[in-house]
């Protein structure tokens, strides 16, 4: 399809999204059901059915009033969520703890101001909201995506089936939904907080020829998504190729003369989080190449071993005179692909 | 360029500048503490809006870099050697409805990082990361420590190379206010400038001159993403159009004068080492159902054409993908993907070169054009609380068409993957996951790709208190591989099956983290990371009557179970200290020391060279670091950092160098 082509196509598209404004009106629409409810879970994160809501200002205001995580909260896209007339779900903090009129009972303000003025932080009964703590990983994405289901958050798209959600890594793992105003996890802050269960691979960007991650120039998540994707290893992007040509535009062709189909997986040759040898590569040259293609002549025409010069010209580095194996578009000097023009 | 990227950090401390001043037209907000009612007994009370109530933080600090280094640049590989101020802003403000942050860091003009992003309600989403990274290049050098003769001409011996890397990804999310409907635009512009090794062949493989000279680069590349997305009720829709395109700039084609080839090609000037212009576009479809319950389905369906400006070679792909989870009930999780891949290439049948004084036609062969279709199906038991049982069959069929000309790309490859993984936690301080995976290939394309392999990873977690964390990790991995496929490089592409591969890597890390006193942390690490191959490898030969070209049917040299391997431990040591509220201490050492060898042997007797010897690899690197950090009040705090990195090429010594860099800031909190 040409790029004119595309064009036409994406006109399309922008129709489509005049559509999507129109139905907006349609109140049905905004609605969210699973297709098959999963009872079990749902119980766990319903909380106490003998407590009543007792809002936000209950909790925060009285409790809260002046932590940090009553700020960071308010100051969320959660917070902005507190208009009903959003048509969105309602976010407070009962929304993920449950109910919590038993957890206060009790409490007066004017305790709470006692307390304060003495240096106690007056504490509720915790017990009696949800123990989002010890639930299993899957009831506590569950709290999330709740709201992430209705609100059209595409980056959970691969999620349900991904490595993570299948090994009931939760949102909670790396989300601290008090911890800042986005909630998001920082680039910088990914490079630490992945390492946190991946130790070998931040090991691995310990050794001589590595990405600059240690150095916070590069980050787990230029080339990793965490919430799954289409490609394996959870990369950022559809395949291993397409996820590299990110930073290394110039390898990503296609080309006249391509190195089979060895292009589309970069790790044949390269392991992105390191290597001991240069330029990232798992095994040095020759060795490298000499796993697949045969080596250059070693005897002479007229017999006998070929000379120390020659040797040392065709047995250190293949890629001194195959400098384009990523692939090329001139013709070699025997008319073929290979790759040294 | 220069220009260009200096205009882009302007930018983006203009916008940091701009977010400034929003964020102190609001203080007088954020000064207005909430008036809130207090809970009073269980009776609840009407939900009320809470106010906007965040308080800018932040801090900006000055300082300055000093960089040092002898010899090669090694040691100092993403350290732009020059000393330079250093200056950086953390900011956050959330003066509702708006909501700022500041995340940056400038330590030279080629080094800096700033994250910076502006949000209103949940309406307007932008965010900015800049990244900055200088990468000083290794000058290979065709002289070893011996003085064997190389034939080569190095026409800028004493260049250094390096490439300056300007990364700059711009996030702007609209929502329509009422509904779930967004409008989405990414884009990723990327700049990389800078000098590199140009490394090349010019003569021929009978008469060879290897050349090496320097290139100056100057590469932009532009990726767009446009979309919207929308919930739909039962479903929710996104439509996605990508659009990227890599500039080469001007030196993209080099032009030398080659000799006349042993296939015929005229001497001439030819062009080479060509960087090609390309362009890419694509649409993307996704849907899903709700994210909630025991079955969530979502689909994708793209489609990618990329091309290619200077041979006008094409491709285009068609991806799918679909998954569905069920989760029937708390103990049992059943998940299923499917991965499909078209690739089509549309490459030219004959391929113009273009000399001086002539014109060749050369044909071409065919692309591997080829369909990939990837199906999982995984489990997970619940048993108990404390076990997780996983089990996942994973096929992977490989169709390639067109692939007659390749000669050694077999039509096919199947692969079958079976993994078991266990998650257990048999006391209540200590966490085991234990993972086993077996690959059958058929008819494996690579030979570097096995007929089997086996991986076996254990981790283990121990927490025997909050003051101490032990992890253990180790990897197994083994491979086999059996007839082996090599290629003639003969025009007549005869195949030869012979020879077998062994493969094992081993791959170890303990870590420990420990508070020696309520002052005073460690952390302790050792990885360790060894692999070894075992493989038949083949040279070709001139044939017993001294022909050029063929050496099958008599057969090539063939040397039988070649060792390789590389290994590599490495150990660090940090400590934290708070020798009083107002100071901290920082110091570490990591020392990584790298070996490895390939035990070639001499397959044609009397030779005067060991090519072992070209390609060993004996290495260490160590870092050490220091820093301090004093707080001379609430809101003012000196700091200076220091780090020594020494490389030693204990093979060659050509790459040995060392570097120091020392930066001393002051900070001021607000």
């Amino acid at each position: 399809m040409s790029v004119r082509g595309h064009y036409r196509v994406n006109r399309s598209c922008l129709v489509m999204m005049v559509l999507f404004a129109f139905i907006n009106g349609c109140t049905s629409l905004k609605e969210s059901r699973p297709i098959l409810p999963i009872r079990a879970y749902e119980k766990m994160i319903v909380g106490n059915l003998d407590a009543d809501y007792v809002g936000t200002q209950n909790c925060l205001a009285a409790c809260h009033a002046h932590d940090m995580l009553k700020r960071f909260f308010d100051a969320s896209t959660m917070g902005a969520q507190l208009k009903k007339e959003s048509g969105m779900p309602l976010v407070d903090c009962e929304s993920c703890h449950g109910p919590g009129s038993l957890a206060i009972k009790g409490l007066t303000k004017e305790r709470v101001e006692k307390d304060a003025q003495q240096g106690i932080k007056t504490k509720c009964d915790f017990k009696m909201l949800i123990d989002l703590k010890n639930l299993p990983g899957t009831a506590q994405s569950l709290i999330c995506l709740k709201c992430h289901t209705a609100n059209a958050t595409f980056n959970l798209h691969n999620w349900n089936a991904g490595v993570h959600a299948i090994n009931e890594v939760s949102c909670f793992n790396c989300h601290n939904i008090h911890a800042g105003p986005d909630l998001k996890v920082t680039p910088r802050a990914s490079g630490k907080l992945c390492v946190t269960c991946h130790q070998s691979a931040q090991a691995q960007f310990s050794l001589p020829s590595h990405h600059p991650l240690k150095e916070g120039r590069v980050f787990c998540v230029d080339c990793h998504n965490p919430h799954g994707g289409f490609a394996e290893s959870s990369l950022l992007q559809d395949t291993v190729k397409e996820t590299c040509v990110q930073c290394h535009p110039d390898k990503r062709g296609p080309f006249l003369y391509e190195h089979g189909d060895v292009g589309e997986n970069c790790t044949t040759c390269h392991n992105a989080h390191g290597s001991v040898n240069n330029r990232l590569l798992n095994a040095r040259e020759p060795f490298l190449c000499l796993q697949c293609h045969e080596g250059h002549r070693l005897n002479q025409a007229a017999g006998g071993s070929i000379t120390a010069e020659r040797a040392r010209a065709l047995y250190t580095r293949c890629t001194d005179c195959h400098s384009r194996i990523h692939g090329s578009d001139v013709p070699s000097t025997s008319g073929g692909g290979r790759f040294i023009r | 360029m220069r220009y260009k990227k200096m205009h882009c950090i302007l930018s983006v401390f203009v916008l940091l500048l701009i977010l400034c001043g929003g964020v102190s037209r609001s203080m007088g907000a954020e000064d207005q503490e909430p008036q809130s009612p207090a809970a009073e007994g269980n009776c609840p009370l009407i939900q009320e809006e809470p106010a906007a109530d965040c308080h800018v933080k932040g801090n900006y600090f000055l300082g300055y870099r000093w960089v040092t280094q002898k010899d090669t640049l090694k040691a100092a590989e993403y350290i732009y050697p020059h000393s330079s101020v250093t200056f950086g802003l953390d900011l956050v403000a959330c003066p509702l409805p708006y909501r700022y942050h500041v995340n940056s860091e400038f330590l030279s003009s080629y080094d800096f990082y700033t994250d910076a992003g502006f949000a209103y309600k949940d309406i307007v989403l932008f965010r900015d990361i800049l990244v900055g990274a200088h990468h000083n290049l290794e000058h290979f050098n065709y002289h070893l420590n011996d003085e064997l003769p190389v034939i080569h001409t190095d026409n800028n011996a004493g260049d250094k190379y390096y490439t300056d890397f300007t990364s700059n990804l711009v996030t702007l999310r609209l929502k329509y206010p009422d509904f779930p409907l967004h409008a989405f635009f990414v884009n990723r512009s990327i700049e990389q400038e800078g000098r590199i090794q140009q490394r090349f062949l010019l003569g021929t493989i009978t008469d060879p001159n290897k050349i090496s000279e320097s290139r100056d680069i100057d590469w932009d590349s532009n990726a767009m993403k446009l979309g919207a997305n929308s919930h739909l009720g039962p479903l929710e829709l996104e439509y996605a159009y990508d659009q990227a395109k890599f500039k080469p700039g001007s030196n993209n084609i080099l032009y030398d004068s080659y000799p006349l080839s042993s296939s015929g090609q005229p001497a001439d000037i030819y062009p080479h080492n060509v960087i090609a212009e390309t362009e890419s576009s694509a649409h993307t479809l996704k849907l899903h159902s709700s994210y909630t319950g025991g079955i969530v389905t979502a689909a994708t369906l793209s489609n990618l054409y990329q091309k290619n400006n200077y041979s006008l070679t094409e491709s285009t792909t068609w991806k799918g993908a679909f998954d569905l989870t069920w989760i029937p009930d708390p103990l049992v999780g059943v998940f299923f993907k499917y991965r499909h891949r078209n690739v089509t290439m549309d490459t030219p049948d004959v391929a113009t070169l273009s000399g001086l004084s002539n014109t060749l036609t050369i044909p071409v062969r065919d692309g591997v054009s080829y369909d990939k279709d990837v199906f999982s199906l995984s489990t997970r038991y619940r048993s108990l609380n404390f076990l997780s049982l996983l089990a996942s069959y994973e096929f992977s069929h490989l169709e390639r068409k067109d692939v007659a000309e390749w000669g050694i790309l077999p039509g096919q490859t199947n692969i079958h993957t079976i993994n078991f993984t266990t998650h257990v936690k048999p006391l209540d301080r200590v966490k085991v996951t234990g993972s086993y995976e077996v690959k059958m290939y058929d008819q494996p394309e690579y030979n570097s790709t096995p007929d089997s392999a086996n991986k076996l990873r254990l981790t283990t977690t121990y927490t025997p208190t909050p003051w101490l964390n032990v992890y253990l990790e180790y990897l197994l991995a083994m491979t086999e591989r059996n007839a082996l496929h090599y290629i003639n490089n003969d025009p007549s592409l005869s195949v030869l099956e012979l020879g077998e591969r062994d493969g094992r890597h081993d791959q170890f890390l303990a870590s420990l983290t420990t508070e020696l006193s309520a002052k005073l942390s460690m952390t302790t690490s050792w990885f360790y990371q060894r692999w070894d191959v075992k493989q038949d490898l083949t040279y070709n030969k001139w044939n017993a009557a001294g022909t050029a070209g063929a050496s099958w049917p008599e057969g090539p040299y063939l040397d039988f179970g070649v060792p390789y391997t590389d290994e590599s431990n490495s150990f660090s040591l940090s400590f934290h200290y708070l020798p009083t509220e107002d100071i901290t201490c920082f110091a570490g050492a990591t020392y990584t020391v790298a070996k490895g060898d390939a035990g070639y042997t001499d397959v044609v007797g009397g030779a005067p060279f060991s090519l072992p010897s070209f390609s060993s690899l004996k290495t260490s690197e160590t870092l050490f670091s220091l820093g301090i950090t004093k707080k001379l009040s609430k809101e003012w705090e000196v700091g200076i950092n220091s780090s020594l990195g020494i490389y030693n090429d204990k093979a060659y010594d050509l790459l040995d160098g060392y570097v120091v860099t020392t930066i001393c800031n002051l900070k001021r909190y607000f």
